[in-house]
């Protein structure tokens, strides 16, 4: 356990703990994102500063030989070698993928572990392990993002929750389970008290959490994100998804497409914007249980997918168009859209003493 | 040729006119008036009837030379007008020669495009047939590496099951052998339902021979792990709740561990990270624990 070990003896501390890290004390208590398109770490050191850490969910396979092997070294790409080939892991993986005209492979597909790539289990294990590193002393908390159950797809989260609870607790943490949009809500709202609805745009999903004082009074995700778009972009332009993403990530603006490909991308925007806030009201509208709020709430919207030039007034727009169910005083983005889940998943982990 | 006589103008320039004032004063009290059309018809009946007394005194032989003269301009006439007619014949012909020709050729194109259009129907035709085989080849190229794949999962999946078990089935033998002279020595009553329980065991493990989900058979083995704690009783080791976890432990390092199926080579935990700073929790923090002592300060 390297620096835990004293901790380690000495049973295990409060949040207050504080480890070291080289020159670093880091306080006690992990957030973990666990996203279909990026994984990224949460931890926050004695002064209050958070750093980050992030991996692409992503690998893609080649013909192992010395050559390559000395290459990627050289060039500092992570890879693996399993079965005689060669795994180039993480964000290095996507840009291969796009010189190569491939797709990438991905561990995780619609916010849950693919039954396609158990084979990637050992990857998402090395991954985890370079984002998270040893805990500062046994049992350190780790607070990692689940999916909400989906509203329109047939599966649930209990395998995938087990399997990432039992990977950390592999590693030497205590896994706690958060809700992926309870996550942007502890995040983004706390000068609303944690009062409003709280969206995490991922890629796999859009996890939505209603929440009053902190508490989630309404979670479900939907099963479409972002790679829902790239996928059906890749369609109309019979190009590589890896590729659609790649001219996604490079600088769009959706109030302002500027060819064919960015006309593509902002239809299928707009389309899954509408989609996800239909589902929201309709869940509203069907939904027993439902808060009725003293005050207009605020909506924030996480997650890659939000990071788009012109989301949020995508959003408004598609927003204006439908009767809400609940009086709403402002739309906006998180102030790190990327980093949203991993900080409310640490937050809930310094909290929880 | 024959002169036309303008009679109106005739009367028009040889008149003058006068008007009745003058005429008044030169003692004309009274006038005859004659209008333009009496006069006209006047003087035709006058030039008809010199013209048909003159006939009566014209000669047999002047007769007969008018009578050439007429034939003969007549026959020039003619010949000029039939010439005029043969010309025109021919003209007609050829232009309808030409229009025959033209439309032979158009007879003969109408009948090539119609061949082509054929032709490019057909090849159209085909073409589709084609692409419609090559989509259905291309589905069944995908579906059968979807199915390759699926199927080359299960393998790796059952090889590792089966691995798993079979250490399973090893570890829970020797841990039974353990037990029953654990129970053997204490003299326990116990031995029939230990029996039955190692055989529920063993039933299970053979099972899982067959593909099974992996959640699926951690889900069998937790329950055979809670039966074992509960049957254990008074501090024996199997009913020291360790177990379960273990067995899931297990299962769990099947799924992540590909150490077993030969050294795994990464440079992963040489290469850098990416790393970034974000915006602090401190005041998010601050606030939850606030809301969670109940609105007291968590600082």
């Amino acid at each position: 356990m390297g620096n835990s070990t004293l901790e380690s003896s000495l049973g295990s501390p409060t949040a207050q703990t504080v480890s070291h890290h080289g020159s670093t004390k880091f306080e006690s208590g992990r957030g973990l994102d666990v996203g279909t398109a990026n994984l990224a770490s949460a931890i926050q050191d004695k002064d209050g500063n958070v750093t980050i850490k992030i991996q692409r969910n992503a690998f893609i396979d080649i013909d192992a030989d010395d050559y390559t092997r000395n290459m990627l070294t050289k060039l500092n790409v992570q890879y693996v070698a399993i079965n005689n080939k060669m795994v180039v892991v993480g964000d290095p993986a996507f840009e291969l993928a796009n010189i190569l005209n491939r797709e990438t492979r991905r561990p995780m597909k619609g916010g849950v572990i693919s039954p396609n790539e158990s084979e990637a289990m050992p990857i998402e294990k090395l991954l985890l392990e370079t984002l998270l590193g040893p805990p500062n002393f046994e049992q350190e908390r780790c607070y990692f993002s689940v999916p909400a159950d989906p509203i329109d797809a047939d599966f649930n989260v209990v395998y995938h929750k087990g399997v990432f609870g039992g990977l950390l607790k592999k590693l030497g943490y205590e896994p706690k389970p958060l809700l992926e949009g309870h996550a942007v809500v502890f995040s983004e709202l706390a000068e609303d008290d944690f009062t409003g609805i709280g969206i995490s745009c991922g890629g796999g999903m859009f996890n939505v959490c209603v929440s009053y004082k902190s508490i989630p009074a309404l979670a479900f995700s939907t099963a479409r994100g972002g790679d829902w778009i790239d996928r059906n972009v890749a369609t109309v332009l019979g190009i590589k998804a890896s590729r659609a993403t790649a001219i996604k990530e490079k600088g769009v603006n959706l109030n302002a497409p500027r060819n064919r490909e960015e006309e593509a991308i902002e239809i299928y925007y707009r389309n899954l914007i509408s989609y996800t806030l239909e589902a929201i009201k309709t869940r509203f509208e069907t939904s027993a249980g439902m808060p009725s709020f003293p005050e207009p709430i605020e909506i924030v919207c996480a997650g890659g997918t939000s990071m788009i030039g012109g989301f949020i007034e995508v959003f408004q727009d598609e927003f204006n168009a439908i009767k809400f169910p609940i009086e709403v005083k402002n739309i906006r983005r998180a102030e790190d859209p990327l980093f949203s889940v991993a900080k409310g998943a640490l937050v809930a982990s310094l909290s929880d003493v | 040729m024959t002169e036309t006589v303008d009679i109106k103008k005739v009367i028009s320039t040889s008149t003058s006119n006068v008007s009745l004032e003058d005429l008044t004063k030169k003692g004309f009290k009274r006038v005859k008036v004659l209008n333009q059309a009496v006069i006209s018809k006047l003087i035709a009946q006058a030039v008809d009837t010199v013209l048909e007394e003159r006939s009566k005194r014209i000669s047999k032989e002047e007769r007969e030379k008018v009578i050439g003269e007429a034939r003969g301009h007549f026959e020039t006439l003619a010949k000029e007008r039939l010439e005029k007619e043969r010309h025109r014949i021919d003209e007609l012909t050829s232009s309808n020669q030409t229009l025959s020709s033209e439309l032979d050729t158009v007879r003969k194109r109408l009948t090539a495009s119609i061949e082509v259009q054929a032709e490019r129907d057909q090849a159209m035709n085909r073409l589709e047939a084609l692409e419609n085989e090559s989509t259905r080849v291309k589905r069944e190229l995908i579906e059968f590496q979807e199915l390759f794949s699926k199927k080359k999962t299960e393998v790796i999946g059952l090889q590792a099951e089966l691995s798993a078990k079979t250490v399973e089935i090893e570890r829970l033998t020797r841990r039974a052998t353990s037990l029953q002279e654990e129970l053997d020595a204490k003299g326990s009553k116990s031995d029939a339902s230990m029996e039955k329980i190692l055989a529920a065991l063993n039933e299970r493990l053979q099972a899982a021979s067959q593909p099974a989900d992996v959640s699926k058979i951690m889900l069998s083995l937790d329950t055979l792990s809670r039966r074992l704690s509960g049957m254990g009783g008074g501090g024996s080791g199997i009913g020291s709740g360790e177990d379960p976890e273990l067995i899931k432990d297990y299962v769990l390092g099947s799924l992540f561990d590909k150490e077993k199926g030969g050294a795994v080579e990464s440079n992963i935990s040489k290469v850098k990270v990416k790393q970034a700073k974000a915006g602090d929790v401190k005041g998010a923090l601050a606030r939850l624990k606030k809301l969670q002592k109940g609105g007291e300060d968590g600082e």
